[in-house]
Formats: structure tokens, C-alpha cells, sequence
């Protein structure tokens, strides 16, 4: 009994320090949030944050893998009924909102951080591909689209938001950037695929 | 984190749906893609790591071998593969 107590505290620190880390990387950056802050911000000394975790960067791999899960749910639930290209794009960017700031953080460091952590990214963008693949296809077939290869369709895509996102001080400077220019987004990359009459 | 969004434990794939789960059961930990009916885990590793390849390949343009090793990297951390 005591020690399922225990536990529980434990996994309950544990999980505090995640999410303190998490709003930290998203505020701060990922690389400039040293492990001093989260403790201080999660109101623990700095040498219990090692008491969970061996290391800064076993913090920073597993608030990355979590997020991945989450995003990828998050995503799935809110593409799942749409079917038109331009309702799965928005229900893409309206589901990357709550993640923006942390999403945004983990762009721009991603390119140095191990091959696993830029696979789970991977994965996280394969589901959606099989969401809106399909889609621009049947706008394909039917002559609405130009005829573009699975990876354009996707990699066109992915480089016009992650553009936006990248250099959100341009475009939203101090606010949500997919809040003010989703919809801007989402139209302009459908542009790029329609065929002009 | 993981309690609220379950996905499968040898895939990857978010289970949002009864039917998404293997054998119909919130129990198990894999999706119907991976288990059988009983929950038992039918796919593989190789089979995963291939099918994330093709994707990778075909969907993104990925280099071919790099393709492979960050589908090896990523699935080799799904709980079912990992340690
Ligand atoms: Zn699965």
C-alpha cells in the first residue's frame, strides 16, 4: 500500500517534470531550456529532476515522443471525417494550433537530433499522408488537379507550412501564426495544385 | 500523456475507434492491423520497419537507405520492439 503510494508520487513527478518541460521547450526553445529552469518552474530541486531522468537530453527525446503520440492522435481525430482536400488540410492546421509553439521549436532544432526522433516526426506526417493522398487523388481523377507525384503532393505541402511556421515572426509576430494564416496557407497551397481554367 | 491517446504499441497507429483496436478490446495494447483476435501480436518488425520504408520512399521521396534506417529508428522504439 505504502509503496503503491510511493510509486504513484513518483510517476506523478515524473509527469510534472514532462509537462514543465514541454511548456518550457515551447516558450523558450528546446535548446536554450536547460534543466535548472524546469526544475525550478516544476518547484523541485535541481538534483531530483535526476532522480527521473539520467539525463537533459533523455528529457528532451521522451517530451518529443509524447508529443508525437499526442499530435498524432489529435490529428487523426480531427482529419478522420473529413474528405475534400481543402477540409483535411484545415482540420490538419486547425490540429496543429494547440501544438504550434512546440511544434514550431521542433523544426527548427530537428536536423540535429537523432534519426529516431526525426523518424517519430516522420511517422507523425506518414498518417496524414494517407488522409490527404487519397483526397487530392480523387480531385486528380477528376481533372482538378494538376497530376503530381505522392511525394510533390506531400513535400509541396509540408515545405509551404513549415516555411510559414519557421519564419513566424514575419507573418504573426507574438501570435498564433495558423490561428491568423491557416486558412491563407491551406489556400495557397491549393493553388498550386489547381488546374486554371 | 500516454493514458489519454493510446496508439498501437508495435505500429504506431492512434486508435481513436472500438474498431481500431485488435479483437475489438480496449485492453489491447496493439491495433487490429498488428494483433489477432485475441490480442496476440501478429506482426513483425521487418514487416513494420518495410511497410514505413515503401512509405517513406514512395510518399516523401526519401533517400532509399536512409528511408529504412529512420524507419528502423523510429519503430524500434514502439513498445512492442523496444528492449
Ligand atoms: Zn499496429
Amino acid at each position: 500500500m505504502e509503496r503503491g503510494k510511493r510509486e504513484q508520487q513518483k510517476e506523478q513527478t515524473r509527469q510534472r517534470i514532462l509537462e514543465v518541460a514541454y511548456r518550457k521547450f515551447a516558450e523558450k526553445g528546446i535548446e536554450a531550456t536547460n534543466t535548472a529552469d524546469i526544475a525550478s518552474e516544476a518547484k523541485l530541486s535541481h538534483g531530483a529532476i535526476f532522480v527521473h531522468f539520467k539525463t537533459r537530453q533523455e528529457i528532451v527525446l521522451k517530451v518529443i515522443d509524447d508529443f508525437g503520440v499526442e499530435l498524432s492522435v489529435h490529428i487523426t481525430k480531427s482529419v478522420g471525417h473529413s474528405r475534400t482536400p481543402r477540409s483535411i488540410l484545415l482540420s490538419f492546421t486547425k490540429a496543429l494550433t494547440k501544438f504550434e509553439a512546440f511544434y514550431i521549436e521542433l523544426l527548427l532544432v530537428l536536423p540535429k537530433l537523432p534519426e529516431n526522433v526525426q523518424g517519430s516526426l516522420l511517422l507523425v506526417q506518414n498518417g496524414f499522408a494517407h488522409y490527404l493522398l487519397p483526397a487530392v487523388k480523387r480531385e486528380m481523377e477528376e481533372a482538378k488537379f494538376k497530376r503530381l507525384g505522392e511525394s510533390g503532393i506531400m513535400n509541396s505541402w509540408f515545405a509551404l507550412l513549415h516555411y510559414y511556421m519557421t519564419n513566424r515572426n514575419w507573418y504573426a509576430p507574438n501570435k498564433s501564426l495558423l490561428k491568423k494564416l491557416g486558412k491563407k496557407i491551406v489556400n495557397e497551397y491549393l493553388e498550386l495544385l489547381n488546374i486554371n481554367k | 500523456m500516454e493514458q489519454k491517446c493510446p496508439s498501437c504499441g508495435s505500429c504506431g497507429m492512434p486508435m481513436k475507434k472500438i474498431e481500431d483496436f485488435g479483437g475489438r478490446s480496449l485492453e489491447n495494447k496493439y491495433c487490429v492491423h498488428c494483433s489477432d483476435d485475441e490480442g496476440n501480436l501478429t506482426a513483425t518488425f521487418e514487416g513494420i520497419v518495410n511497410y514505413y520504408t515503401d512509405d517513406f520512399i514512395k510518399q516523401r521521396g526519401l533517400d532509399v537507405d536512409q528511408a529504412r534506417k529512420l524507419a528502423e529508428e523510429s519503430v524500434s522504439k514502439m513498445s512492442a520492439w523496444s528492449s
